[in-house]
């Protein structure tokens, strides 16, 4: 890193609320290529074939395009403004995309999730890549074989510490990359490929229309309800009208850009607090997905689903509550499109329809007491569900079962952790998952050296919904060695069943923070 | 030789007539850019001075044999400096950017026993329009009477991963440490012997482990280090598979050793030798003692927090820890209790890696 270290300001997500609003042409891909052959020659010169030196190279997703941006800025004194980074990754990310199905695998660092499982398709990679950043950073690359290696050159140059950290040290990590990784990469993510060439040629749909919403927010619950997006010059606006289950409103709304034909990137606010969108429209156009998140919080936010109106077929999308006890009645509301048929259901299950419109239907559903536990088919019309019914829970499931919390301090919000209790019974053909249910939470320390460090006490705190806040950044003078208040803690989930009480574990690191939050982690 | 150097400038006092008293002192670093002489009987910093143009870091340090000129790697890894002990000036540096091309030093450099040349490795990066480019890494040689504009004299190649330098005592040789110990020639570079690390023979054994880059050998001329190391014959979950050993490299005799002394149970970052023989110590979270003729665990305590470096007086008698935060503790070699505490002068940004080294030399007015 050079002396002025500058803090990552993203350029592709349209600060909409702020004073950065680019004007609608900047959208424009003539606005970019333009900038790009005024800018970026200066050192990348025209190649043979009309291209760029290492630009034509490369593909990578809008977030990728700004990562380097941001380091032609940081590190090479690139001087562009806001307004023109966003022209230039607008242009790059549709001429030098990738496909749907290109970062389909690893679209949980493009949605900025705090817990994730992050690909490595072998331990070697791993070893070599994954120690420092995602696999996903450079899974989401696309790189002829020669720029391969260029970027293992760039590797060493940069950080020269690189091949004295663990994990390096123990092999001759400069020897493998340069003979045989840089191969296997252009193997794995070559600059070549048949899906872009055919996405790239595809007719892009537009988002704009009427979209049946339904997500998800851990910790709190589900969500439903209507967005409307209509286009505004080259952006889109969309306007939300959701509520959770309990009937309580979600309102908001966005400005988003499509980059590549399907990446939907948003600023918007939602009950009053700024959030970003990540969601990909699929190739056919008929169904939006991601995640949104507060923006000063990328660790709080919540799964989103949005199905086109206009020409789906009848589906439910999400359920109050997926369970129900035998002996028990409960009212369920099923929300989804076209449920405007008869409601029925497998044999046993009381079934009362107490509201119904083509978006949601509310059953009163009985669970006799001499039913049998297991999954119940529901239908309205043609739309198809399932209620499980379970006579005890068998075993309870924390999630994730193991995950880190970053400690907050200065400029740095805490990173919080968010764990769910989910409960499963024994069945004839093994666990049937009856769903997340409210627990009770308790913090413990997960080894010895956890106790002897007393880290219950220092490393934070957990609520009734399962969400742990991680104490303060920086040294702790009250702790053995003054150390922070990281610590390694079991958290346990207790769940009262009937006359029993059944409980489940997970591990939870709190760790320190992130000096730089890259929006590709 | 360096005792003979000591001795031979007795005799050229005492033929003068002059009656010169000699000081030990011990040299720290802090950021973002100062170095630090402390007297540690008297537990007092007798001098800080600025590094020009440190780029806000300090690295390693080599103080010329006769303790009057302290050379820092410093600049974010891409200058050497020399400054007098005494006065703070400046009065040696090589930038090692040329042109083109980069290059920076990963801690490893040292100065030659007659304090003529300076021994550096260095990474080297050719900086394109578009790209970069590695080119093999090297050893650079600096001639010390260069003065401000220094450029090396001579380079040779060197593997890559090279974390140590350090010249023999009689000047014949020079051992670099990586992934193995080479044994080179200073002249050309050529490696006549490989001392085995990653090439060791033991059976059963994963690779060893090492990470240093604290020259600590002040008292001694024996170089060590903590060296980590897996059983392979033993179940992971066998607290008794994962062995903590020191290595030692005498560089007056080339003598090399490695030598298990405990089943891993703390991380050590550095060790020094006693002048004693008798013990080693190694600190980060804790001070450690280690038995050099049993090869055991000696002692244990918790530090008041975590330090990086570890050096000692010459007369055994004091242990000293400091890298990492602001201050320099001394303990009691024996009984392993605090005995002193020296907090680093305001503005300190911490010692963080920086070399500890201990001198002799003409008392500081
Ligand atoms: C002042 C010189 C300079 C300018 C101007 C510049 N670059 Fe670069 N670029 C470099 C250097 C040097 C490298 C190689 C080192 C690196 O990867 O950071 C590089 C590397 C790259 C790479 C390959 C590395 C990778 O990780 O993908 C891309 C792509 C790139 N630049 C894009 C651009 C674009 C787009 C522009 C114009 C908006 C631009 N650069 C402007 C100097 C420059
Ligand atoms: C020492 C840690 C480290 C290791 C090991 C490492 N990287 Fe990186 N990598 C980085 C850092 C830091 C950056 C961010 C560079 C920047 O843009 O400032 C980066 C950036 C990248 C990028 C994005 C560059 C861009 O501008 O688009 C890719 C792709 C990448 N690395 C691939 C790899 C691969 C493949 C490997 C393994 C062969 C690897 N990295 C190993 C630290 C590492």
């Amino acid at each position: 890193m050079s002396g002025k270290a500058r803090l990552f300001i993203s350029g592709v997500m349209l600060v909409a609320l702020s004073a950065f609003s680019p004007s609608s042409s900047l959208a424009k891909d003539v606005q970019g290529k333009a900038l790009v052959n005024d800018y970026c020659t200066a050192c990348h010169a025209e190649t043979d074939d009309g291209g760029l030196a290492r630009i034509s190279d490369v593909r990578k997703t809008p977030e990728g395009w700004d990562m380097t941006l941001f380091r032609m800025q940081n590190l090479h004194g690139l001087e562009i403004d806001s307004d023109e980074r966003f022209a230039i990754i607008k242009y790059l990310s549709a001429e030098y995309g990738l496909s749907p199905s290109e970062s389909e695998p690893f679209r949980y660092v493009l949605e900025q999730r705090a817990h994730f499982n992050d690909i490595a398709v072998n331990d070697d990679l791993d070893a070599l890549c994954g120690r420092c950043h995602t696999n996903a950073r450079y899974g989401l690359q696309r790189r002829t074989e020669k720029d391969w290696l260029k970027h293992m050159h760039f590797h060493v140059g940069q950080f020269p510490s690189l091949e004295y950290q663990a994990r390096s040290r123990d092999r001759f990590w400069w020897q493998e990359v340069t003979t045989e990784t840089y191969k296997e990469l252009a193997e794995l993510y070559p600059f070549k490929t048949d899906a872009w060439d055919t996405w790239k040629g595809a007719d892009h749909k537009s988002p704009a229309g009427s979209w049946r919403v339904t997500g998800y927010r851990p910790g709190i619950g589900g969500y439903q309800g209507m967005m409307t997006v209509t286009r505004d010059g080259d952006f889109y606006k969309a306007d939300y009208d959701l509520y959770d289950m309990t009937g309580g409103a979600l309102s908001g709304d966005s400005k988003a850009v499509i980059y590549t034909g399907y990446e939907w990137r948003a600023s918007g606010m939602l009950n009053g607090a700024e959030t970003r969108e990540v969601y990909a429209l699929s190739e056919d156009g008929m169904r939006m997905t991601g995640r949104w998140h507060q923006a000063a919080h990328y660790d709080i936010g919540g799964e989103f689903q949005a199905v086109r109106m206009a020409g789906a077929e009848a589906q439910v999308l999400a359920k109050s509550s997926d369970y129900i006890r035998v002996g028990q009645e409960k009212e369920i509301t099923l929300h989804g499109i076209g449920l405007t048929g008869k409601v029925s259901s497998d044999k046993g299950l009381g079934l009362n329809v107490t509201r119904q419109d083509a978006t949601s239907v509310t059953v009163k559903i009985t669970a006799g007491k001499n039913m049998s536990p297991g999954a119940y088919v529901v239908t309205v019309g043609q739309a198809v569900t399932e209620i499980i019914v379970y006579d005890k829970i068998d075993r309870l499931q924390v999630t994730p079962d193991w995950t880190i919390a970053r400690l907050g301090g200065g400029k740095t919000p805490p990173v919080t952790a968010q764990f769910e209790a989910v409960a499963y019974m024994t069945g004839k053909d093994g666990d049937i998952k009856i769903g997340v249910m409210s627990a009770d939470w308790q913090l413990h320390a997960f080894d010895e050296e956890a106790e002897h460090m007393k880290d219950v006490e220092f490393a934070g705190t957990i609520n009734a919904q399962g969400t742990f806040m991680p104490g303060a950044a920086g040294p702790n003078p009250s702790r053995k060695y003054a150390t922070n208040n990281a610590g390694n803690l079991k958290i346990v989930a207790q769940v009262t069943d009937g006359d029993t009480i059944i409980s489940g574990e997970a591990q939870l690191i709190v760790t320190v923070q992130r000096w730089n939050t890259p929006p590709i982690r | 030789m360096r005792k003979i150097v000591m001795f031979l400038g007795a005799v050229f006092l005492l033929s003068t007539g002059v009656q010169a008293e000699n000081t030990e002192y011990l040299i720290t670093g802090t950021k973002p850019g100062f170095i630090h002489i402390l007297d540690m009987k008297k537990q007092k910093v007798v001098r800080s001075h600025e590094i020009p143009n440190a780029g806000r870091t300090v690295f390693s340090f080599a103080p010329s044999p006769d303790g009057k000129i302290v050379y820092v790697l410093t600049n974010r890894m891409k200058s050497i400096v020399g400054l007098d002990i005494d006065t703070g000036e400046q009065v040696f540096r090589a930038d090692f950017i040329k042109g083109d091309i980069r290059r920076q030093a990963f801690y490893a450099f040292d100065i030659s026993r007659d304090g003529k040349e300076l021994y550096v490795y260095q990474l080297s990066t050719r900086i394109m329009l578009s790209e970069y480019q590695q080119l093999p890494t090297r050893i650079a040689v600096y001639d010390t009477s260069s003065g401000l504009k220094a450029e090396p004299i001579r380079t040779f190649e060197a593997p890559r991963r090279i974390h140590m330098l350090m010249k023999s005592t009689d000047d014949k040789w020079l051992y670099a440490l990586g992934f193995d110990i080479y044994k080179m020639n200073p002249q050309t570079g050529e490696i006549v012997e490989t001392l085995p690390l990653r090439n060791w023979s033991l059976k059963n054994r994963s690779l060893p482990d090492v990470l240093d880059f604290w020259p600590l050998w002040d008292q001694t001329d024996i170089f060590s280090t903590p060296v980590y190391s897996v059983k392979t014959d033993k179940a992971a979950d066998d607290p008794g598979a994962y062995k903590t050993g020191l290595m030692t490299l005498d560089l007056d005799t080339g003598k090399y050793e490695i030598n298990d002394f405990e089943d891993t149970s703390v991380l050590i970052f550095s060790t020094v030798v006693s002048p004693t023989g008798k013990h080693a110590f190694g600190t980060y979270t804790q001070l450690t003692k280690i038995d050099l003729e049993t090869h055991t665990l000696a002692g244990r305590i918790d530090q008041d927090h975590t330090y990086y470096a570890v050096n000692i007086s010459a007369d055994g008698k004091q242990v000293y820890v400091g890298g990492a935060a602001c201050d320099v503790a001394t303990y009691d070699p024996d009984t392993l209790t605090k005995t002193g505490q020296i907090f680093l002068p305001k503005g300190c940004g911490d010692q963080s890696t920086s070399s500890m080294r201990m001198i002799q030399r003409e008392t500081l007015k």
